[in-house]
């Protein structure tokens, strides 16, 4: 398994499509940040993270996705993942290899895309007060177990449907259904029910994103701060639905993969 | 060449109601050069992906080196390598990235291998040039560097000379036929190609319609595409020590009603016709059999399926 990994890594590495997707991403972010005047009329770390926050909880599966049905599908379609098998190495590790570099892959994406923005903006304007740091990190920790739930459901419909394009086309839509179907409930049911987790995108939502927000006086001017810091037991929630969710779609993507005919 | 590597027993492979390979079973023997040949679509390479492990067989089993559950045939193949439709490749990558990608993913230590095998395929100097500015011959060649990178003792490639040039062609057939002399390296090779197999292989599996039709060594499919006089007589017991005896001739079989086939000396039939004469034994049929790969081959697999598979080439079987 240690092989496949590395020969993975060497792939990407030498691949143009990762570094695009990356550029792309980037800018992506970047745009809608400038769009949206980076949020507030105070630029700092703290803020920075604050209003990012929900932009990133939509954009980063999308990214992960495309760079899991790259590491997944891709070798698929090419036929290149058949040699891994011919060459005597066991269905599982072709598979585990595979996921562990996609987890890894897009945690290095979210670490990339956030981390580097927010420490950028906090070197230049400082931390500010809107969220505590403390806060910040136990969200984004909690949320890397959704994104990564995420990414197993991707690698799940890659081993299925084997082709890259496909995998991304299914994988919008569907994400844009839990999307809606997560709103719906929230919206008509006022949902407060443990059920919700299995919706990735809510889970991801509700650990990234403060939902209240007041006003509140530093440096000699009113600053917008968030009221609730998220609460142990949210993060719990949501950290164990994402763990699940990892388990259930690894053991059915796994089930698709192990009987296979490779075509 | 007696020592048997790799058996298949029975391996059938049906999708839905399809059965595609209908329960085909042979041996492979170490220094095998083994010709599977068949029209398109008889089932050769679901037979290969099957021995790969790419495709599960709906029944049967197979043997290599020794191993028949699933843990230690993924061990076997270690030993093994396969090219099987498509040649490894990335198309955004060059060669030299491709064969570096193929030494990780197998855990070869040593880097050097990569170099040799680009020159023994004639890619060494393909540069940054990425595979999907490849030629065809060129894929296809660097898909055999990467089955040569692990040096294994059995190599099972699938129409390894498609799309090859007729220099491509020869170079890889010498390749194959060096690797199997000098390193004796096992090859189960599939084709079309009747004539391509014929100067490369020992023994070969004719497939038709998923099954294995005729099993036969080079030699005795030269045998038996040779031309030879059927002679029979009056006292076919007798024939064959007159013929020995008289004639000084030794290169005949000797059929299960007492006919002889000779293959040599077939122009002398008057000759032969006197000296049986004289040693009372009277000829009933002299014919001269002048039968040849292609009529074998057409035999074997059937008119619909030549006529299916145009790009056969069967007539220009080097006739022996």
């Amino acid at each position: 398994m240690f092989n496949v990994i590395k020969a993975q890594i060497y792939q990407l590495s030498r691949s143009i499509s990762t570094y695009i997707i990356l550029i792309v991403s980037a800018a992506i972010l970047v745009l809608f940040f400038a769009a949206e005047g980076f949020g507030s009329e105070q630029l700092n770390g703290s803020c920075f993270a604050v209003n990012s926050a929900e932009l990133y909880s939509e954009c980063l599966p999308m990214f992960a996705m495309l760079y899991t049905a790259i590491i997944c599908a891709g070798d698929m379609k090419d036929k290149t993942m058949n040699y891994e098998m011919l060459s005597g190495t066991k269905r599982i590790y072709v598979y585990c290899g595979r996921i562990i570099v996609s987890l890894l892959v897009n945690t290095l994406l979210t670490v990339i895309l956030f981390a580097v923005p927010t420490l950028i903006i906090s070197a230049i304007y400082g931390w500010g007060y809107a969220v505590p740091v403390s806060d910040v990190i136990l969200r984004w920790v909690s949320a890397l177990l959704p994104m990564m739930r995420l990414t197993m459901f991707y690698a799940m419909v890659s081993f299925i449907f084997k082709s890259p394009i496909l995998v991304c086309t299914l994988g919008y839509v569907l994400t844009f259904l839990e999307m809606i179907l997560s709103l719906f409930i929230q919206e008509m049911l006022s949902a407060k029910i443990i059920p919700m987790y299995c919706l990735s995108f809510y889970n991801m939502t509700k650990l990234l994103c403060p939902e209240n927000y007041g006003y509140g006086f530093a440096e000699e001017k009113d600053i917008v701060v968030v009221k609730d810091l998220l609460r142990t037991s949210t993060a719990l929630h949501g950290m164990a639905a994402g763990m699940l969710g990892i388990v259930i779609f690894g053991v059915l993507g796994y089930l698709a993969f192990r009987k296979k005919d490779m075509g | 060449m007696s020592d048997t590597i790799m058996t298949a027993s029975s391996l059938t492979k049906q999708y839905m109601k399809n059965t595609v390979v209908k329960g085909v079973s042979f041996k492979i023997r170490k220094g095998m050069i083994c010709g599977l040949v068949g029209p398109n679509g008889a089932g050769k390479t679901t037979i290969m992906k099957m021995l790969g492990g790419l495709t599960i067989p709906t029944s049967g089993s197979m043997e290599i080196f020794g191993e028949r559950d699933e843990k230690g045939l993924a061990h076997s193949r270690s030993r093994m390598s396969f090219m099987i439709e498509t040649p490894y490749a990335k198309q955004n990558m060059t060669a030299m990235q491709n064969m570096e990608k193929l030494r990780l993913q197998k855990g070869l230590p040593d880097k050097g291998r990569i170099k040799e095998v680009l020159e023994m395929v004639g890619l060494a100097d393909t540069g940054k040039k990425v595979v999907k500015n490849f030629s065809l011959g060129m894929k296809q060649r660097l898909g055999i560097a990467g089955a040569m990178l692990t040096k294994p003792e059995i190599m099972v490639l699938d129409e390894p000379v498609n799309g090859l040039d007729p220099e491509g062609i020869v170079e890889i057939r010498e390749l194959l036929l060096k690797l199997n002399r000098e390193e004796h390296v096992t090859i189960l090779i599939s084709s079309h190609l009747l004539s391509e197999l014929s100067l490369l292989c020992t023994d070969y599996l004719f497939i038709r319609h998923g099954e294995i039709v005729q099993d036969i060594s080079a030699d005795d499919l030269n045998r038996t595409c040779h031309e030879y006089l059927r002679i029979s007589t009056d006292n076919n017991s007798l024939m064959p020590a007159v013929l020995e005896n008289k004639l000084g001739l030794k290169d005949f079989t000797v059929q299960k009603d007492g006919s002889v086939h000779l293959y040599e000396k077939t122009e002398d039939i008057r000759l032969i016709s006197k000296t049986l004469f004289e040693n009372n034994i009277i000829p009933t049929e002299i014919h001269m059999h002048d039968a040849n790969l292609e009529e074998y081959y057409m035999k074997l697999v059937g008119d619909d399926d030549v006529q299916r598979d145009k790009s056969a080439d069967i007539s220009a079987v080097k006739k022996h």
